[in-house]
Formats: C-alpha cells, structure tokens, sequence
C-alpha cells in the first residue's frame, strides 16, 4: 500500500479541497477524505504513471496548471501515517515507518492531540513515548480511540475509509473579490470554476457539450433589472477542452452586457457525457483525432462572434428545382439523406435571387456583352404539389459570356397555374 | 612561395543545405509537401510540382465566381482523396466513410451550390460557408481557421498587403491549402503570398494562368490549362469543343452595367468613346 497525501495550505477555502480531491481522482480511484486532508492510495496506479517519482511530479504539474495551491505532501504505507508525516515533516525520510513516526510530536496525530495537555503532564512528548505507555492503562484513561488510531496508523490494525464518489452533476459558484461590471471581466473569475469543471470532468472521464454560466446582480440594482443572469455555452461535440472552453466563454462574455454590476458567479453543468479518450498515435497522420475538434472549437467561435446564421453548413435535397437541392442551415446542421443526384448539368455558383438580364432584339439574353448560345434548353418542371408558389416551369440554358464565364440562365414558361414573369433571368454560374 | 589556388584547391566545396540556398534561376522545394494541381502544364511552373502547403496562395482574378472551382477543383479533389486514403486500415467491420475535412468558403461572390461541386466529386458535407461581411469579419475568419489548420478559400477584395502577410504567417503552421481569392488590381501591390497566380477566361475553353510570383524564376507569357465546366463537357459536340462560338464583339456596346473599372475594357472604351444617343 502507497498512501499520498495532499494537503491544502491552511488559509485556502474549502472548495479547493474538492477541486484537490478530484485532481487526485484522476490519478486513483481510491481517494478519501481524512480530516482536512485528501488520501489517496496509489499503489494500484504507480507502474502506469511511471514511479511514485513521476507521479508526484505529474500531479504538481496538473496543480499548478490548474491553479491549485498545494500544501505538504506525504507518502507512507497508511493513510493515518502519511497524514502524520505531512503535518510534521520528520527530519530523515529513511528508515523503518515505526521509526519515523516514534520521532513525531503528539501534534500529528489528531487523536493524541486531543489529549495533549494531559500526555504532556505525564512527559509523553512523542508519539515513541505515548506507544511505549502501558495499552490497559491508556485505553482506560484515554478511551479507545486514542489506540486505535495509534495502531492505524502503524498499520497494526487495518483502516476503514470513505472512498470518494464524484456527483452527477457539477455546480460550482465563486464569490467575486469585487463588483464586476463588465462580463468580459467575469471570464478571469469564470476560469477558476472552468478549471475545477475540467479536473471534475477528467476525473469521471467525461466531457460536456451544454455549460450555463450564471451570475448574481448585487443589492443595489436597479428596481427593474432581474436578480441574475445566466449564459448558455453549447459545443458541437463532447469536451471537457479547457483552452476551448475559455475561448468560447470568452466569445460569449465579449457579446453580452451586464444588467447591473455581479457580486457572484456559478457554473453548472447538468448532463455530463462520457468521453472517449483516443489513444494517442505513434504515426502522425491525416487521420488526426484532434483534427476534428479543432474544427469543431473553430466553427463554434465563428459562429459566436459572427452569428449563428452567418456561419452555414449545406445539405442536399432530392428536388430538380435549382433552389431547393440545398439548403443552407446554421451550423451544425442535422444530417439528412439526399441519394439520388439531380440530373442534367448543375453549377457550382447559384446566383440568389435569380439576377434579371436584358434581352436584345433578337429576344436573346445579354449579361455584359453578348451570349453565345452554349446547350439547351433544360426544362424543368416540379413544385406543383406546393401550390402556385413553388411550381417552377422553366427552360434553361447554358451560356457563354466572354467576361462572365458560362452562365446558366434560364425563361420561364407560360403555365397555366400561375401568371408567370416574363423574360431572362441569370440563375448560375458554371465556375 | 604559397599561392592562393592551391589553397582554394583543398577548401572542400560549399556545403549548404540544398533548401536554404538555390539559384535564381532554377525552382526553388518548398519545405512542405505540395499538392498537384491536377494541370501538367500548370504543375510544371509551379514550385515543388503543385499548389503548396503550409502557404498562402493568391489567385488574382478580375472578377470573382468565374473560374475559381474549374482552377481549383482538381487539386482540392486530390487534397481529400489523400486524406481519405490511409483512414480503411481497421477494415474487418465496415466503418463509416470518416468525414472529410472541413474547407471553408469566406465570403465566396454567389452561394455555392453543392449538387454542382458534387457532380465534380467534392464532398458536399467539407463546405462551411462563412458569410462574413465587413473586411475585418474577412480577415478575422480566414486567420482563425488558418490557425486551426482548416482548409480556406477566402475571398478578399479589400485586404491590405499587411494583412496578407499576417495570413501568410498563419499558414506556415497549416497543412491545408489556404487560397486567397483577390481583384486583378492587386496584382501591382506586393504581397507576402510565395505563389501568387492570374487567371482568366481564355480561347477554346482554357483557362489562362500567369505566374506573377514564385520561388523561382520569373514566368513568362501565359499557360492555356484545358478546363471545359465538368458538367459541361458531355451537352459540347466536337464541333463545339474545338471551336466555341465565342460571340463577336458588338460594333456599340449596349449601355450595360459594366463593372466601374474593369482592366479588360479599358482600351476599347479608349477606341470607341461611348456617346450617349
């Protein structure tokens, strides 16, 4: 058995040892709480991560670029031992645990705290001192608790612990230093909650695609303006990404204007999905994994900064009609099946709305110049089960213009459901 | 009495790099894999033997939605057949197709029609189409998704050659072609773009491309790439494909939206004076 322990400093605030206990969980799945400390046995985990060495170094690292302030760290073979070597540092790290622990002072060890004042009357100073003390008398006087965690801790007798499960869902709040005024100023704040949401989200190996960030207006709002305010973030895949979950509050925050100034802000997340993690490739290649999600993370700040109807995704349509083959939805679009391909030539421009072009005299279309005649006519007819409305009767043709490319134009016929416009019209370009 | 020949003699030969030093006269290998362009003609002037990669591209065009998918289409087909091709190595179920990678439109002249690139085998799912308005929407975009490695064809009239060279920066962290869409005016600004290319409509359904820039010497005259529409190609009888019926230029030009300032019609409007009626 390898016990670690974590300790936070003493003067940081209790959510930081949360956030410390689901570091450790990414590590182990055997983390508990002991006192005002987080345990952790890593025994099971020390081959994968490379040594007890480089593990300790991986979770300082992970810590530190999480922002976490970490305490004393301690290793021993019990959970109670490792806890009593990191209040109080002995001065060797070597040698036998018993050894290590009869130098300890009373103070490491919470249950011989409790009595210290009477132990330091009797000369007990050490905890070599309080063991050596007859067990009859002292459990007598002292009750048994006292022995029990003596014998815990020198791992005579085996230790019961809580093991740490993660909740369902994540809801963390933060209370701001100062009144923020301004929601881009929210981000610095938000990334603290944003860091503990990823080391929550890598602990149960899961990801999220819906966060909502929520902020408290302070008392001295105005009289018509709601007590809070909330932000809804949305990703096009699972991720728990921290940088591209910045990025996007930071898209977000950018946009909106706080009502009145925020005093306090929360971050949940309710629906947390599982993630697969892809195995890293020794080869790279173009079949990046990370590809996609780089894409993903990118059309989300497009769509963001731009505007959801400015960023498009098409999707095909089995219709001969020229403007319904495609639609062009906000992206990301829901997939749909268009098998069949239109027949007959199909441009790669469309050329919406439909452009009027002149007609010579010789009833001809002109666009720029002349048009020379290229192919045709395409007739088109479909719609009639729309109504008036979307029946199209059209004749198209493909023509050259010598500064315009190949066009394609098409003149509508005279049917009998609607009065149709008369004359040239530019519907494409063959690009 | 020591001489200076023997002495040059036993100097061992400049040893540089073959990529960091190259004549000015002889095409320059660019440092990232290239892409071909699907042209003989055209892949033969270019540098490395195609578009290039990790690099800006300007296509200087006079007006834009006119050649730019007969140009570009059979280099961007080749660009996704490679990256679809090492992906069917788990072959024992049959997965689905992975999706191909994302090319994004930045302010293209029309809307693009997907049947069309579809008929000239382009996946239809890649396209995302950015309709970004003002020029720093433009060129915000196109910095974006260049730093993010996705493919772009941008479309930009009003970039200044500073800009171009942010661009440019970008795209040398990038494995996917970047080509930038400008108006033929461009042409007399420098640009930090290594290949910058003209194109324009030509006789017998060709394009004609001149090289303005490469990393190499300078090109000469114009290339005529045969490039009939592909979904042209088979409504053209052989009559047709030899000799297009080009109409003649009209005697008085009608009174016609001309685009204001438009290179091509500058020496006959000098010739023929446009006098109103």
């Amino acid at each position: 058995m390898r016990w670690l322990c974590l300790c936070c400093p003493p003067e940081a605030p209790a959510s930081d040892r949360d956030a410390l206990a689901w570091l450790a969980l990414g590590f182990t799945p055997r983390v508990a709480r002991l006192e005002d400390a987080v345990v952790a046995e890593v025994s099971a985990s020390l081959r994968l991560f490379g040594g007890a060495r480089a593990l300790r170094q991986r979770l300082q690292g992970q810590a530190a670029l999480t922002g976490l302030a970490l305490g004393a760290l301690a290793w021993a073979p019990t959970a109670l031992a490792s806890l009593a070597l990191a209040r109080c540092p002995p001065p060797s790290a070597q040698g036998r645990l018993s050894e290590r622990l009869d130098a300890l002072p009373l103070q490491a060890l919470s249950a011989a705290h409790a009595h210290h004042a009477m132990l330091s009357r009797l000369g007990c100073q050490r905890l070599g001192e309080l063991r050596r003390l007859p067990r009859p008398a002292l459990a007598r006087r002292f009750g048994p608790a006292l022995l029990t965690a003596l014998d815990q801790a020198y791992g005579d007798l085996p230790e019961v612990h809580d093991w740490l499960t993660l909740p369902e869902r994540f809801d963390a709040r933060l209370e701001l230093p100062y009144r923020v005024e301004h929601a881009p100023v929210l981000l610095h704040f938000a990334e603290t909650l944003l860091r503990q949401l990823c080391t929550f989200l890598a602990a149960r190996h899961a990801g999220v695609r819906t966060l909502r960030l929520g902020w408290q207006h302070d008392a001295m709002r105005a009289r018509d303006v709601a007590g809070s305010g909330e932000l809804t973030l949305a990703t096009a895949d699972t991720t728990r990404d921290m940088r591209r979950l910045t990025r996007l509050l930071a898209e977000h925050l950018s946009r909106t204007t706080l009502a009145a100034p925020a005093g306090e802000i929360s971050l949940s997340a309710d629906a947390v999905l599982p993630l697969q993690d892809s195995s890293a490739s020794l080869l790279p290649g173009p079949s990046d994994p990370q590809e996609r999600t780089t894409t993903h993370a990118l059309l989300e700040r497009l769509s963001v900064r731009l505007g959801a109807g400015r960023v498009c995704e098409g999707r095909l349509r089995e219709d001969h009609r020229l403007d319904h083959m495609q639609s062009w939805q906000p992206w990301p679009a829901p997939p749909t099946i268009a098998l069949r391909r239109p027949c007959g030539p199909q441009p790669t421009w469309l050329v919406q709305p439909p452009q009027p072009l002149r007609a010579d005299t010789r009833e001809q279309p002109t666009c720029c110049g002349p048009l020379a005649l290229v192919s045709g006519p395409h007739r088109v007819e479909a719609g009639w089960w729309e109504g008036p409305g979307g029946m199209q009767a059209r004749d198209y043709f493909v023509y050259r213009s010598a500064a315009r490319g190949l066009l394609w134009v098409y003149h509508e016929r005279p049917s009998s459901t609607a009065p149709a416009a008369t004359g040239w019209f530019l519907h494409g370009v063959f690009a | 009495m020591p001489s200076i020949a023997p002495a040059t003699a036993a100097r061992p030969p400049l040893a540089l790099p073959h990529r960091q030093l190259w004549r000015g006269s002889s095409m320059g290998t660019p440092a990232s894999p290239t892409l071909s362009s699907g042209f003989a003609a055209l892949d033969a002037e270019l540098p490395g033997g195609g578009w290039p990669t990790g690099a800006a591209v300007e296509l200087l065009v006079a007006q834009p939605g006119v050649l730019e998918w007969r140009l570009l289409a059979p280099g961007l087909r080749a660009w996704w057949a490679a990256q679809a091709l090492p992906a069917p190595s788990a072959g024992r179920r049959a997965a689905p197709a992975p999706a191909a990678r994302t090319l994004l439109l930045i302010n293209p002249p029309h809307t693009p029609h997907l049947p069309g690139l579809q008929a000239l085998s382009l996946p239809p799912s890649a396209f995302i189409w950015v309709a970004a308005q003002t020029p720093a929407e433009q060129l915000w975009a196109a910095e974006q998704a260049i730093k993010s490695r996705v493919a772009v064809l941008a479309w930009l009239p009003e970039a200044r050659p500073e800009q171009i060279r942010r661009l440019q920066v970008g795209a040398l962290g990038s494995d996917a072609p970047v080509f930038l869409m400008r108006p033929e005016r461009a042409g007399q600004q420098s640009s930090a773009a290594p290949l910058r290319l003209v194109a324009k409509p030509g006789e017998d359904w060709t394009l004609a491309v001149h090289v303005l820039k490469r990393r190499g010497p300078a090109h000469e005259g114009w290339l005529a790439l045969p490039a009939v529409p592909g979904a042209i190609e088979p409504l053209l009888t052989a009559a047709r494909r030899q000799r297009p019926p080009l109409p003649a230029p009209a005697p008085v030009p009608l009174p016609m939206p001309v685009p204001a300032g438009s290179p091509t019609e500058r020496p006959h409007a000098l010739a023929l004076p446009v006098l109103p009626a």
